[in-house]
C-alpha cells in the first residue's frame, strides 16, 4: 500500500528531526563534559586525592569519553537521564515538575506576544508610512531594546513592592493555594478543569507578569516579519485584482494577503520558540519560577552534568518539534508546497 | 456615434520613487464608447498601464495622481480621489492582467475564486451561474473548478481571470497586455475570444498593448502613448493608412507582418532617454524631424481627419 504523499512528507520530516536530535545529544553531552570544573571536586571540595579517584571510578568518569557517551545514550533511551547532585532526585523526576512550569510560562508568553504582534504588524503594513506605522515602529523599538531582567525587576518593584497590584513573585502559586490535580500540568488549565476557580485566578495572577515580560520579546520579531510579509503580499497582483473585482478590503487584507504572508511569519515563529526557551531562563530566575531555565542555570553553575545535558537535549527537542510543526504547516498553508511533495 | 462610456481628461501622474518626484504621465486623455474595443499602444514604460490603473482607482503605491477627471457613464470623479474611484468603478469596470497566474490567489481553487466574486453580487443559483461562466470562457467547471491556479495552464488561468471579471458584469474591461505571457497561438485564440465576448455582452474593452499589429486586428480606435504623453489618437483606419506622428510612423514601419506579431521597434533610444523637462515634446530625442521649436512646449493637439496628433510638424500646416 502506498502512503499518502503528505504523510510520507511528515515521516521524512520526523526522520530528519531525529537525526538532528542525535547530533544535538552528542553536543550536549560533550558540552557538559567540557565545563571547566570537575564535578567531583566541585561537590566534595575537601576530599583526598584517593577518595576523589574512587569517586570518579564510581561515577564512570575514568572511562574514555566515547564509552561515557554510549552509556549516557543507552540510559537516555531507557528514559533514565541520570541523577542530579543538586536536588538529589533523578533528573526525570525533577523535569516532570519543571517542564510543565516552563511550558505554561512559554505558552502564555508566546500567546501574548503573537496576539499583540500580529495585529500591530498588519496595521503597520496596511498603513505603511502613515502615523500609525511610525507609532508602531517606535513601540516596537522600545519593546525590543528593554532587557527582560531589568524590566522584570522594575515591574516587581513598582507593581508589587510599591503598588501591591500583583502577588509576590515567588513562583507559580502563592502559599495560600495548593497546586491543582495534575492533568495537563498547566496550573491555570488544570484548576479550571477541576473547578478550582480561585486557584485558577491565583495561578493566572502569578503568571501574568513573567508571561508579559517573556512575551514582550516575542512582539517585535512578529511585528517586523508581519509588516514586511504583509506589505509584500498586499502588493501582489491578486490583491489588486481582488480590489478591482470589488472584494471587501477586510477579506483581502485578513484573508488573502494574510494567507500569503503566513509562510514567512510561521518561519519566524519557529525561531521565536527557540528564543523563548532561552529567554525563559532569565525570566524564571527573576520571578523565582520553578521551571526548566532556572533548573538549567543552577545545574550549570554547580557543574551538575546530568541535568545540564538533559536540559540542552530538551531545549533542542522543543526547537526540533517547533520546526517540524513549521514544516508541516507550510504544506497546510500553501497548496503549491503541498503539491510539490505529492509529486 | 454612441455616448462615451469612459472619458479620462487631463490625467497627470507623478512617481515618488527614490525620493524624487517625476512626472510620468502628462495630460492623458482617453474616450471609450460603450461596446468598442479601444487600443492603447506604447512601449513598456510609456505609462499606459499606470494611466489606466489610476483612472479606476488602483494607482500603485508611490504614485501621486496630480490632476485629471474621470467620467464613467453619467458620473464624474476626480482622479486624485482614488478611494472613491475604486469604490464606484469596481461595479462597472474589470481588469485583466498580463500575468494571469499572478492575478489569481494561489491559495484558493479557481472555482472558489470565481464563486466568491459571484457571491459579492448576492444572487441566487450561484452554482448554476458558476458553471455557466466557466462554459462562457471555454472551460469545463467539472475538470478545473477544484484546481489551484498553479495547476492550470497560463491560457486557462487567463480564462479563469476573465470569468472572475465577467462575474461582475462589467461595462468596461481593461485588458492590460492579457496575452503577452501566452504563446502565439493561445494569444490569438484569446483575443478573438475577447472580441467575441465583447460583442455579445456589449462590453467595451481597453486593450493595452506594446504591439501595434496585435491591436490593429481588433480595435476600432486607438491612442498611442510615448513617455507619458499621448502622441496620436483617433480611428484606426486613418492612423494606419497615413500615420502622422513620427513615433506612430516608426511603430507602423516596425510592424513586419500581421501574422507574426512581435515587438520590433526600429526607433533608436529609449522611451525616457530625453531630458526630464515637462514642457516639450518628449519624443524629440528620438525624432528624425526634431527642431528647436519642439522643445519649447508640449505640442498641442492638431485635429486632422478623425484624429488628433501632437506634433509641431502639423501645427505649421494649420497656421499656414
Ligand atoms: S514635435 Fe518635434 S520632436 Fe516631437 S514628434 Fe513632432 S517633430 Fe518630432
Amino acid at each position: 500500500m502506498r502512503l499518502p504523499p503528505f504523510f510520507s512528507y511528515i515521516m521524512r520530516r520526523i526522520a530528519i528531526s531525529l537525526v538532528v536530535l542525535l547530533g544535538v545529544s552528542a553536543i550536549a553531552f560533550f558540552m557538559a563534559y567540557l565545563l571547566p570544573s570537575d564535578p567531583v571536586t566541585s561537590r566534595y571540595p575537601d576530599i583526598t586525592v584517593e577518595q576523589r579517584e574512587e569517586m570518579r571510578r564510581q561515577m564512570g568518569l575514568d572511562q574514555p569519553l566515547v564509552v561515557q557517551y554510549a552509556r549516557y545514550m543507552e540510559s537516555v533511551f531507557r528514559g533514565d537521564f541520570g541523577q542530579s547532585f543538586g536536588t538529589g532526585n533523578s533528573v526525570g523526576e525533577d523535569l516532570a515538575r519543571r517542564v510543565p512550569a516552563t511550558l505554561e510560562l512559554a505558552t502564555f508568553g508566546i500567546l501574548f506576544g503573537v496576539l499583540v504582534g500580529l495585529p500591530l504588524g498588519i496595521v503597520a503594513a496596511v498603513r505603511r508610512g502613515r502615523l500609525s506605522d511610525h507609532i508602531i515602529r517606535i513601540f516596537n523599538l522600545m519593546a525590543q531594546s528593554i532587557p527582560a531582567f531589568w524590566l522584570g525587576v522594575v515591574l516587581i518593584f513598582f507593581l508589587y513592592f510599591q503598588l501591591r497590584l500583583v502577588p509576590s513573585p515567588i513562583g507559580r502559586l502563592s502559599m495560600m493555594h495548593t497546586a491543582p490535580p495534575g492533568i495537563t500540568g498547566f496550573f491555570t488549565i488544570d484548576a479550571v478543569l477541576t473547578g478550582h476557580w480561585d486557584t485558577a485566578l491565583a495561578a493566572l495572577r502569578q503568571l501574568m507578569l513573567p508571561a508579559f515580560v517573556l512575551g514582550l520579546g516575542v512582539i517585535s520579531p512578529i511585528v517586523r516579519i508581519t509588516r514586511s510579509a504583509m506589505g509584500e503580499a498586499l502588493g501582489e497582483d491578486y490583491i489588486t485584482f481582488g480590489r478591482a473585482l470589488g472584494l471587501r478590503q477586510r477579506q483581502l487584507v485578513l484573508g488573502d494577503a494574510f494567507r500569503g504572508a503566513l509562510v514567512p511569519i510561521v518561519t519566524t515563529f519557529g525561531f521565536i520558540v527557540g528564543n523563548v526557551f532561552a529567554g525563559a531562563a532569565v525570566v524564571e530566575t527573576v520571578f523565582a519560577w520553578p521551571g526548566l531555565g532556572r533548573y538549567a542555570v543552577t545545574a550549570i553553575t554547580t557543574s551538575d552534568m546530568a541535568p545540564v545535558s538533559t536540559c540542552i537535549l530538551l531545549i533542542a527537542s522543543s526547537v526540533a518539534i517547533a520546526n517540524l510543526v513549521v514544516d508541516v504547516s507550510y504544506a497546510l498553508i500553501d497548496p503549491r508546497i503541498r503539491h510539490e511533495y505529492a509529486r | 456615434m454612441t455616448e462615451s462610456l469612459l472619458t479620462i481628461t487631463d490625467l497627470s501622474i507623478d512617481s515618488l520613487r527614490d525620493g524624487t518626484r517625476r512626472r510620468i504621465v502628462e495630460g492623458f486623455n482617453l474616450s471609450v464608447r460603450a461596446g468598442e474595443i479601444y487600443g492603447l499602444v506604447g512601449e513598456s514604460g510609456s505609462g499606459k498601464s499606470i494611466s489606466m490603473m489610476a483612472s479606476v482607482g488602483l494607482a500603485a503605491q508611490g504614485l501621486d495622481v496630480r490632476s485629471g477627471t474621470v467620467n464613467f457613464g453619467t458620473r464624474r470623479f476626480a482622479a486624485s480621489d482614488q478611494k472613491s474611484l475604486r469604490g464606484n468603478l469596481s461595479h462597472g469596470v474589470s481588469l485583466l492582467f498580463q500575468n494571469a497566474k499572478g492575478a489569481l490567489n494561489p491559495f484558493i481553487t479557481v472555482g472558489k475564486q470565481v464563486e466568491r466574486v459571484l457571491r459579492r453580487r448576492r444572487r441566487s443559483d450561484i452554482q448554476g451561474e458558476l458553471k455557466e461562466l466557466f462554459r462562457v470562457v471555454g472551460l469545463n467547471y467539472a475538470d478545473l473548478g477544484r484546481k489551484y491556479p498553479h495547476q492550470v495552464s497560463g491560457g486557462q488561468a487567463q480564462r479563469v481571470a476573465m470569468a472572475c471579471a465577467l462575474a461582475t458584469e462589467p461595462a468596461l474591461l481593461i485588458a492590460d497586455e492579457p496575452t503577452t505571457a501566452l504563446d502565439v497561438t493561445t494569444e490569438r485564440e484569446m483575443l478573438r475570444f475577447l472580441a467575441s465576448i465583447c460583442r455579445q455582452r456589449n462590453m467595451a474593452v481597453v486593450l493595452i498593448a506594446h504591439n501595434l499589429s496585435l491591436v490593429s486586428e481588433y480595435c476600432s480606435s486607438l491612442s498611442i502613448l510615448h513617455a507619458g504623453q499621448v502622441v496620436e489618437t483617433g480611428n484606426l483606419a486613418p492612423i494606419f493608412a497615413e500615420p502622422l506622428h513620427p513615433y506612430t510612423q516608426g511603430l507602423i514601419a516596425a510592424v513586419p507582418d500581421v501574422d507574426s506579431p512581435r515587438e520590433l521597434v526600429p526607433l533608436i533610444g529609449s522611451v525616457w532617454g530625453g531630458s526630464s523637462e515637462l514642457d516639450r515634446c518628449r519624443f524629440s530625442h528620438r525624432c528624425p524631424h526634431a527642431m528647436p521649436r519642439c522643445e519649447r512646449r508640449i505640442p498641442p493637439a492638431v485635429k486632422r481627419d478623425g484624429r488628433e496628433v501632437h506634433c509641431v510638424l502639423y501645427e505649421q500646416e494649420v497656421s499656414a
